[in-house]
């Protein structure tokens, strides 16, 4: 796993959510309290929602090398608002930063075509001549499928038809108004219809 | 179209299905939260709250209990646990400062965070920030019966490694107050589900027990979880030599039925 080194920022933002610095070696009491809150709450955050941060990264289209990155950017900013979040929406404010991280990625990636050597949509055709897929492949198809989805449809699609969110919880996290969340969702759905109907039927899909 | 209704229930298309179904069952890789926690510097916050008071309260129930059976010795656990928590954890909202870091808590709150940092990959840019020796080597909030308003104490220097037979046994007291944790946290994520999880807690159990107290409900556990890990085999093995050296133990009837190849209850 290769981690970013965190930015000056970055490392300051850990510090105060670890320890008060102002004064090493004497702190205070209430302050002490309430980092130590922040940060068990932050890590227990991490251990519950890291999987569904893992996951939402991968099918918004963040490449597996680069994911470890991401998710430590995506945690960070949560670091950053986690007074404003209410307990029980740690969730919907993950995925928020979540696409936006992942949107980010992607631009990078176009920007610099050389570094998508490897990627999910350059790989070759997954098939085996037996036809039997794996589970990976599979994925690796989803993958390609989800891609070739606008990020505003694919977060829709991704958080309901893989992370059980309802449409008011995603239309919620995203911030946009119910209608707009479920147009996105049927327009997906149709697109990723269409698109796996043009890929036919593969070998080793299900009669 | 449905739009309440997930597609993987509703879509004609069998490919669709098998794609999204493969979509719903990724999990990221092993240690991933992990290493996320270390990468953050907070390798260390969950173990934290295994203060000094924890196996100071626990202390007395826990070896009542061991001797009552693994039954009781699971129950008085918790409660221990539990009553120590909430010390410690009025003690923190009661303003008690991070002071002194006992020998009997610094030890195991270390040797947890060390052995998962030896643990990460060598190519981890990231590895000990100057959080993550802070976390180590300073404040660990433990229970103190000052009111609020105290004032900030500075720190103390550790006690001599070359300690009376009193700070021994108050290492022992610590080890096992960490020792307990390590399996309740391992039950907390095989009831959550999280079995990789679990699996790293017991790795880290045995890496760290010394007291050799729970050392029979952590075998117990890694059956458990390898079962729930798909490795039926390495668990009937292991249900085996538990059964040749406890053979009238409380869970023998299972671990029985799983030596013998029975799906588990």
């Amino acid at each position: 796993m290769t981690l970013t080194t965190l930015t000056d920022d970055e490392s300051l933002l850990v510090a105060r959510t670890t320890l008060p610095h102002d004064e090493p070696g004497l702190v205070e009491g209430q302050e002490a309290a309430r980092v130590q809150q922040q940060r068990r709450r932050l890590a227990a955050v991490v251990a519950n929602h890291s999987p569904l941060v893992w996951r939402a990264l991968r099918r918004f289209g963040v490449p597996e090398r680069d994911v470890d990155d991401a998710a430590q950017q995506v945690f960070l900013a949560f670091a950053q608002r986690l007074a404003e979040v209410e307990s029980g929406k740690e969730a919907a404010y993950l995925v928020a930063i979540v696409v936006r991280v992942s949107a980010n990625a992607r631009r990078k990636l176009e920007r610099s075509p050389e570094l998508l050597s490897g990627n999910i949509e350059l790989a070759p055709a997954l098939y085996t001549p037996e036809g039997l897929l794996n589970e990976k492949q599979l994925r690796e198809e989803l993958d390609r499928g989800l891609l070739t989805l606008p990020l505003e449809q694919r977060a829709v699609f991704v958080l309901f038809e893989l992370e059980g969110f309802s449409l008011p919880e995603i239309a919620e996290a995203l911030r946009v108004p119910l209608g707009t969340a479920t147009s996105r969702l049927r327009r997906a759905r149709a697109h990723f219809e269409t698109w796996v109907k043009a890929r036919g039927n593969a070998p080793g899909d299900e009669p | 179209m449905n739009d309440l209704v997930p597609l993987l229930d509703t879509s004609d298309s069998a490919r669709t299905r098998a794609l999204l179904r493969a979509g719903r069952g990724d999990t990221p890789p092993s240690h991933f939260s992990e290493r996320l926690l270390l990468g953050l510097g907070l390798a260390g916050a969950v173990a934290s709250l295994t203060a000094a008071a924890s196996a100071h309260v626990a202390r007395s129930a826990i070896a009542g209990a061991v001797s009552k059976g693994s039954g009781a010795t699971s129950l008085m656990l918790v409660a221990a646990k539990w009553v120590a928590v909430g010390v410690v954890g009025g003690g923190i909202l009661a303003g008690g400062v991070s002071v002194a870091v006992s020998p009997r808590l610094k030890a195991p709150v270390t040797s947890i965070d060390a052995k998962r940092a030896s643990k990460a990959p060598a190519a981890q840019r990231s590895a000990p920030r100057a959080s993550d020796a802070a976390e180590l080597s300073v404040p660990v909030p433990v229970a103190s019966a000052e009111p609020a308003e105290s004032k900030p104490v500075r720190a103390t220097p550790l006690a001599p490694a070359s300690a009376t037979s009193s700070a021994q046994t108050s290492a022992h007291d610590g080890q096992l107050g960490y020792e307990v944790r390590l399996i309740d946290r391992t039950r907390e994520a095989l009831a959550a589900g999280d079995f990789a999880r679990a699996s790293l807690e017991l790795d880290t159990f045995e890496h760290v027990t010394k007291t050799g107290v729970l050392d029979r409900e952590a075998r117990i556990l890694r059956i458990d979880v390898l079962q729930k890990l798909g490795q039926s085999g390495r668990a009937r093995v292991l249900a085996g030599q538990y059964l040749k050296t406890y053979p009238n133990d409380a869970h023998a009837a299972r671990l029985r039925a799983l030596a013998a190849g029975a799906a588990s209850p």
